[in-house]
C-alpha cells in the first residue's frame, strides 16, 4: 500500500529526532584536563609557600605530557565505539584545535605575557567551554565558560601564585563539576 | 498544483536513509540498519541505488581488520531532499 504524504514527512521528522538524539560522551575529557589542570595549579601553589619555587612547575611537566597521552587513547577508544558523526561533533573538532593553537601560542609567549599567561589561559578556556556548553545545549558548561571569565578578569588583581588558586577554581567549574553533569545525562540517554 | 515527487526518495527505506544522514555528518552501516530496522541486504541495495544517483557518498574502509562502510549525504542529495520535502507539502496544502 502507497503512504500517504502525511506518512513521508512524519517519517522525515521522526528520523531527524533520531539523528539528533546521537551525541558522543565526551565528559572524560573534560575530567581529564579539569583535575589534570586543578592538581597541577594546587600543587605548584604548595610548593610556592614551602618555598620549593626552583620545582613547583613539576606537577605541569609530569601531568601534561601523562594527560595528553591519555587524551589520545581516549580519543582513539571513541573513535571506535562512535558509529555517527554529527555536525556538531565537527564543529567541536574545529572548535577545540582553534583553542589548542591559541592555547599553544600564549603558553610559548609566556615570557612576554608574564603575570597576563594565567588571565589569558582562562580567557581560552571560557571560549572552548562557552561555546561548546552552547554547541550541545548544555547549561553547566555555558555557565562554566562564564566562571572562566569572570576569573580571567580577577586573575588581573592577583599575585601570580594566587593566580594558580583561581586557575583551579576556574577548571572545578567549567570541566570538573560539568565533567560529571555531562557523565550523568549521557548515561540517562544510552 | 501537485509536484511530480523524486522517485528515487519516493521510497520508505530510501526515505529514512537520507533523513538521517541529513541530520549527520556521517554515519556507518551499522547505525543506518539499527535505525531503520532494515535488514542488511535491503539496506545495501539502496545505498547503492541512492549512490547512483549522486545523493550519498560511500566509503569503504577497515577497523580492527572488519570492513567498515560510512556514508556521507551529497550537496545534490541535500538539494533533491529540501525539493522533495517542498513538493511533499504541495499534497498536504494545495494552492
Amino acid at each position: 500500500m502507497e503512504n500517504t504524504p502525511k506518512q513521508h514527512l512524519d517519517l522525515i521528522a521522526e528520523m531527524i529526532q533520531t539523528a539528533r538524539r546521537e551525541y558522543n560522551d565526551s565528559s572524560n575529557i573534560y575530567l581529564l584536563w579539569g583535575w589534570v589542570v586543578s592538581i597541577a595549579s594546587i600543587l605548584q601553589f604548595i610548593l610556592i609557600q614551602m618555598h620549593h619555587e626552583g620545582m613547583s612547575g613539576i606537577g605541569w611537566v609530569v601531568l601534561i605530557p601523562a594527560a595528553l597521552i591519555a587524551q589520545i587513547v581516549m580519543m582513539m577508544k571513541m573513535r571506535k565505539k562512535e558509529k555517527v558523526q554529527t555536525h556538531i561533533d565537527t564543529i567541536m573538532g574545529y572548535l577545540w584545535t582553534a583553542f589548542g593553537v591559541s592555547l599553544g601560542i600564549v603558553l610559548f609567549s609566556q615570557g612576554k605575557l608574564q603575570e597576563n599567561t594565567f588571565p589569558m589561559v582562562l580567557m581560552l578556556y571560557g571560549i572552548g567551554t562557552f561555546v561548546s556548553g552552547g554547541a550541545i545545549q548544555f547549561r553547566a558548561l555555558i555557565i562554566g565558560g562564564i566562571c572562566c571569565w569572570v576569573v580571567a578578569i580577577a586573575c588581573f588583581f592577583v599575585p601570580v601564585q594566587y593566580q594558580l588558586l583561581l586557575l583551579a577554581l576556574a577548571v572545578i567549574a567549567a570541566y570538573i563539576i560539568p565533567g560529571y553533569l555531562l557523565k550523568i545525562r549521557y548515561k540517562k540517554n544510552v | 498544483m501537485f509536484k511530480e515527487l523524486d522517485p528515487i526518495l519516493h521510497s520508505q527505506l530510501r526515505l529514512a536513509i537520507v533523513s538521517l544522514l541529513i541530520s549527520l555528518d556521517e554515519a556507518e552501516f551499522s547505525f543506518l540498519k539499527e535505525k531503520t530496522n532494515a535488514t542488511s541486504g535491503n539496506i545495501s541495495v539502496q545505498l547503492e541505488k541512492l549512490k547512483e544517483a549522486g545523493y550519498i557518498d560511500i566509503k569503504k574502509s577497515f577497523r580492527n581488520k572488519y570492513p567498515l562502510t560510512t556514508c556521507k549525504i551529497t550537496k545534490k542529495g541535500i538539494q533533491a531532499f529540501e525539493t522533495y520535502v517542498k513538493d511533499l507539502k504541495t499534497y498536504l496544502d494545495p494552492k
